[in-house]
């Protein structure tokens, strides 16, 4: 059986923006120089949205969630939460604020503690925001967390090494979930997991987000798995967003050369998807390091559709339909 | 050439663990032909790696146990080979590419010494190589791989270099000697998607130019679909199916197949399936019969008493299921 997110006229999305993100930078100073992770970037996700942010690694997008989450302190730029400015680092923000936007990592091996059980693990967001008062109330809400995420009651006393990834990351998301958030950034949540495990956890993801009224700010480099799941996509390439449209419009006219790389890179398994890929582009080359990146496009490097200005100047963002970003020289 | 370059018949492998033995392998039957590429795919688990780790003979040997069956690396058994003969085919019969370089390479070395040593004692054997030659072959090794200055890079260490390029490193390093048989382990899965696409178009000329065969383990299919002839499909330690690549993905035939093949996201949309019902099952008490059975919508009663063994259902299409029985209906 298959979940079909987002069929035609099903799209049901708020009118308000819970997120929104300003010219957002964060560079890090290192010994080699100033690593500019995040370069000014600008987005919003509406309520109820899943959001994909794809990239390849290297390119920033985690340091753009980390940066919501409040992990990291902004080196420039605004983010707004309703109309909330959240522009602070974790510390400076109230409890109700923490409560709300949540996260989950990566690798759940490294995320969740080894030397405590489940238990533990789901019980502290419990104690921290006085959702449940006795230990009594919170077995009941751990309880219930795990009915969510459809794991047996009995893994209540179990360690983290005895269960399997993709139950770790269950782990990871009721964790997420058990402070009742409205926004959750979602960090490669499966390419630590195979396609199996992925799609269970994937249809678990959207089944909560409907359930909960939930927006997600997903992040991966996995551009089928956005097809399937996101309402819309922007792509970052060295700290700075290349294109964004939403989903229909993203696959079926892509138009930034780095799109269409990105794209023309998918092994597919059928006919009709390899008829999808734009055809003749090789990927060619490698993400240059952040510290020192070039003049001019970042991606000129690699791209196949260079020109001479593309060496000397940065394009700006232009809009080329209704909702469908793109910066590049060739549509001006 | 008549025969197949490695025939792997009836492998029964189990680990002794505290508290009992974890049955892995459970009657592996699989064949690689002169010159034929192999897929071979299954979930996280079902002991891919631990089949080609058994051709090679690096498994932790120590609790590793090999009861029953035989691997024929052009009709000799390598289980019954002395160590130097094992040694003689790994250094110059078969190469692997495993699937993490970071761990494949040793980072207390360059990547020049490293190399070295693999020509010293592979190629090399038997005739003496200057330690000019040597080195002349390392640089045309990493220059064959498309590294960019090859000459620099025998001076790096691992960590100096991206995660594209280690696997490239590994993948000269591999066809440095005059091999028969390249085992490549999941060798994109760490890797970006770009990056993937460019060191698999790499091994893909390499094996066209060297001419030989090629086991690719994977989950990723879209991979496995695009390079190989013929493809297997692993199951909790045993084939369940085996056809040419192009058939067994437009039309699997058995239930895990096709459920694995489903769960693929599609680049024409459509919906994310909710993935294969249950887990893999845990080796320790595997369950009776066919190992799928818990997790299979089409279980009959005699799925849980006996193992299927593989039937023929087209030519060169083997299916390991019992609704495929011939003289059933």
């Amino acid at each position: 059986m298959h979940v079909g997110y987002l069929k035609k006229g099903e799209i049901k999305l708020g009118k308000n923006n819970i997120l929104t993100v300003k010219n957002l930078k964060k560079y890090f100073i290192t010994q080699q120089g100033i690593v500019k992770a995040v370069n000014g970037i600008d987005f919003s996700i509406k309520e109820g949205e899943i959001f994909g942010l794809v990239g390849e690694s290297g390119s920033g997008k985690s340091t753009v969630a980390y940066t919501v989450v409040g992990l990291y302190k902004p080196t420039e730029g605004e983010i707004t939460y309703y109309n909330q400015d959240i522009s602070t680092e974790s510390k400076k923000r109230s409890k109700e604020l923490k409560k709300k936007i949540q996260i989950v990592f990566q690798d759940p091996g490294t995320s969740i503690n080894p030397t405590k059980n489940i238990h533990q693990i789901l019980e502290l967001p419990l104690i921290v925001h006085a959702i449940a008062k006795n230990y009594k109330d919170r077995t009941d809400k751990i309880k219930k967390l795990l009915k969510m995420v459809e794991l047996p009651e009995d893994y209540i006393y179990k360690y983290s090494q005895m269960i399997g990834g993709g139950e770790r990351q269950m782990i990871s998301i009721a964790r997420a979930l058990a402070t009742n958030p409205s926004l959750v950034l979602l960090d490669e949540p499966t390419s630590a997991l195979d396609v199996s495990i992925q799609a269970k956890i994937i249809s678990m993801l959207i089944k909560l987000q409907k359930d909960f009224n939930l927006s997600y700010l997903f992040i991966t480099h996995d551009l089928s798995l956005m097809r399937n799941v996101a309402s819309s996509v922007a792509i970052m390439y060295l700290g700075k967003i290349c294109e964004n449209a939403s989903r229909s419009e993203f696959f079926q006219n892509p138009l930034h050369p780095y799109t269409q790389m990105l794209l023309s890179s998918i092994p597919v398994l059928t006919d009709e998807e390899e008829k999808l890929k734009p055809k003749k582009v090789k990927s060619i080359g490698e993400i240059p390091s952040p510290v020192n990146i070039p003049a001019g496009c970042s991606f000129y490097s690699r791209c196949h559709e260079k020109m001479d200005i593309c060496s000397k100047e940065d394009p700006v963002m232009v809009e080329i339909t209704k909702g469908h970003f793109v910066r590049c020289h060739l549509f001006k | 050439m008549k025969g197949n370059l490695l025939e792997i018949k009836n492998l029964n492998l189990h680990f002794e663990v505290f508290g009992g033995s974890l049955k892995v392998l459970d009657g592996v039957n699989f064949t690689v032909g002169y010159k034929e590429k192999v897929g071979l795919i299954g979930e996280a688990g079902s002991a891919k790696t631990t089949t080609m780790k058994a051709i090679m003979k690096i498994l932790g040997m120590t609790t590793a146990r090999i009861s029953k069956g035989e691997i024929l690396f052009k009709g000799r058994d390598i289980l019954k080979m002395n160590k130097a003969e094992v040694q003689e085919i790994r250094r110059k019969k078969i190469s692997m590419i495993f699937q993490d370089p970071t761990a494949a390479l040793n980072p207390y070395f360059s990547i020049g010494s490293q190399i070295r040593n693999i020509i010293k004692y592979s190629v090399g054997m038997g005739k003496k190589l200057t330690k000019a030659e040597i080195k002349a072959r390392g640089i045309e090794a990493l220059r064959k791989v498309m590294l960019p200055d090859p000459e620099r890079i025998l001076n790096f260490y691992p960590i100096q270099l991206s995660g594209g390029m280690r696997q490239r490193v590994c993948i000269a390093m591999a066809f440095l000697s005059n091999l028969n048989l390249l085992i490549a382990d999941e060798p994109g899965t760490s890797l970006d998607v770009t990056i993937k696409d460019q060191v698999l178009r790499l091994l893909e000329d390499l094996v066209e130019e060297k001419d030989i065969s090629v086991i690719l383990v994977s989950h990723a299919l879209g991979m496995v679909k695009n390079i190989t002839d013929r493809t297997y499909v692993m199951y909790a330690g045993s084939m369940v199916e085996v056809a040419k690549t192009v058939k067994l993905f437009a039309n699997p035939l058995h239930p895990y197949s096709k459920a694995l093949i489903a769960v693929v996201p599609k680049l024409t949309g459509g919906g994310i399936s909710q993935g294969i019902p249950g887990y893999m099952p845990e080796y320790l008490n595997p369950p009776p019969g066919c190992r799928f059975h818990p997790r299979c919508s089409y279980v009959m009663p005699i799925c849980k008493v006996e193992k299927p063994t593989f039937f023929e259902v087209k030519e060169n299409h083997q299916v390991a299921c019992w609704l495929f029985k011939k003289g059933r209906n």
